[in-house]
């Protein structure tokens, strides 16, 4: 007994490196599966409040620049306004006819505006955690977009902040087509470049050219049909050679990520219930 | 007691908030990230019991793996280095030192603290490497990441120890 004492005694930092190891791996086994670790990441309260206060102040000084581009797109858009009113002027369409269209199709979907409070590029499974969450209506799989494309999906969620599988994430799969035609394909992310994506799985039969816009396919009640991703900067063969694999250029700078939206379909889970079905049949 | 209980408590939560707020942000070419909460581990006396060296990691680690979104990896990675520190120090410092005496430039004289960093710093983003690797899928570009990483970090250490032998004088 006295020389197990004795032993435990000279050896005890053995004990204590066993426990502590094990505590860690087992967070590591625990946790690695993201959907367990939202409370122990940039979720929860404590780090989640640090990071949009660091969010906030990063904001404010980069104000002039935010205030410069929004300009210019404020420029652009009311450009692009002036030229298709005088192009449905033309046409001899009723205008306002339109304008209602159109905000009738908007009034479908619920946007929640939101800010990153923590982002990240470099890693190859990135996420994005935003300042809205379960009491401001951001549920799981829901989209998010910013005001130059799509930024990714709706992951996990707690009361007041959610993580966001951004597009530069290896898990990533959002269904996109090529504005035009009917083709379509998944698009993912094979890492190291933040600006780059592919879109695959286009048939070979296809007609394609380099500076095609690739948009959402809206097959999904996540992200609605038509929805800017980016444009096709080369076309290569697949893996398996038996389609095409585009690289995209993405429209959104994920890295310089600051406020973006989540869409809400209305009538994403009754799609979700019955693609569930479909799968339980099947 | 040259370097008190409490000033590593601080340096510490410094480290750790610098880390989450500034580094963890920085992504130099892509795929380098420094690492400076491994500093703590560099700031330990001497007479540091092997128990206290192998709190002061898992804490750490803990405490960077908060802010990272990537639970275990920094606890288990600074653990494995807490254990293997003290041999390391050894290693390296001269037989006539004092017995609570704390690695630095003047201590342990300027190459030798180098070589203990750098050794530290190179083990740790070791482990830390080897226990993400089934969530990686470039191999070139996680070897890249391992040496660059490693390299800025150890860079970044030897600057702030330059500051803090400044302000312990």
């Amino acid at each position: 007994m006295r020389n197990l004492l004795d032993f435990l005694k000279k050896y005890n930092y053995w004990i204590l490196f066993i426990l502590l190891e094990g505590g860690s791996l087992l967070l590591l086994v625990h946790f690695n599966r993201y959907q367990g670790s939202v409370w122990f990441t940039s979720a929860n309260a404590v780090s989640g409040k640090l990071l949009e206060w660091e969010a906030d102040f990063m904001a404010y000084v980069s104000l002039g620049q935010h205030n410069k581009e929004l300009m210019q797109k404020n420029l652009m858009l009311e450009q692009r306004v002036w030229a298709m009113r005088k192009l449905l002027d033309e046409c001899g369409h009723d205008s306002t006819y339109t304008e209602r269209r159109q905000q009738e199709i908007l009034k479908e979907f619920d946007v929640i505006p939101a800010e990153v409070v923590s982002n990240s590029v470099s890693k190859h499974n990135n996420y994005i955690t935003i300042n809205k969450g379960e009491l401001d209506g951001v549920k799981p799989e829901m989209g998010v977009v910013c005001g130059t494309g799509i930024v990714g999906i709706v992951y996990q969620t707690s009361p007041h902040y959610a993580i966001v599988m951004s597009l530069l994430n290896s898990k990533s799969n959002v269904g996109c087509c090529l504005r035009g035609t009917d083709y379509f394909g998944y698009l993912c992310w094979e890492g190291r470049y933040p600006l780059r994506a592919s879109l695959r799985d286009i048939p070979r039969h296809a007609r394609l050219k380099e500076g095609m816009i690739v948009e959402t396919s809206g097959f999904s009640a996540v992200f609605p049909a038509g929805l800017f991703v980016g444009k096709v900067t080369k076309i290569e063969n697949s893996d398996d050679g038996l389609s095409y694999k585009l690289r995209v250029n993405l429209g959104t700078d994920l890295a310089r990520l600051r406020d973006v939206c989540v869409i809400s379909a209305p009538y994403g889970e009754e799609i979700d219930s019955l693609q569930q079905k479909v799968e339980t049949v099947k | 007691m040259m370097y008190s209980f409490l000033g590593r408590v601080i340096w510490g939560i410094v480290l750790l908030v610098v880390q989450g707020l500034v580094f963890n942000h920085i992504s130099l070419f892509g795929y380098v990230t420094p690492v400076i909460y491994i500093y703590m581990l560099c700031i330990q006396p001497q007479n540091t019991s092997r128990s206290a060296w192998l709190l002061w990691g898992f804490m750490t680690g803990l405490g960077a793996d908060f802010f990272s979104g990537t639970p275990g990896v920094g606890a288990a990675s600074m653990t494995l280095t807490a254990m293997c520190a003290p041999k390391l120090l050894h290693l390296f410092i001269p037989k006539d030192c004092l017995e609570d005496m704390v690695p630095g430039y003047g201590t342990l004289g300027t190459w030798k603290y180098i070589w203990y960093v750098t050794l530290l710093v190179f083990l740790q983003q070791a482990f830390a490497l080897l226990l993400e690797i089934f969530s990686f899928f470039h191999i070139m570009d996680m070897f890249y990441t391992y040496l660059c990483s490693s390299l800025l970090s150890v860079l970044l250490i030897l600057v702030l120890e330059k500051i803090r032998g400044n302000e312990i004088s």
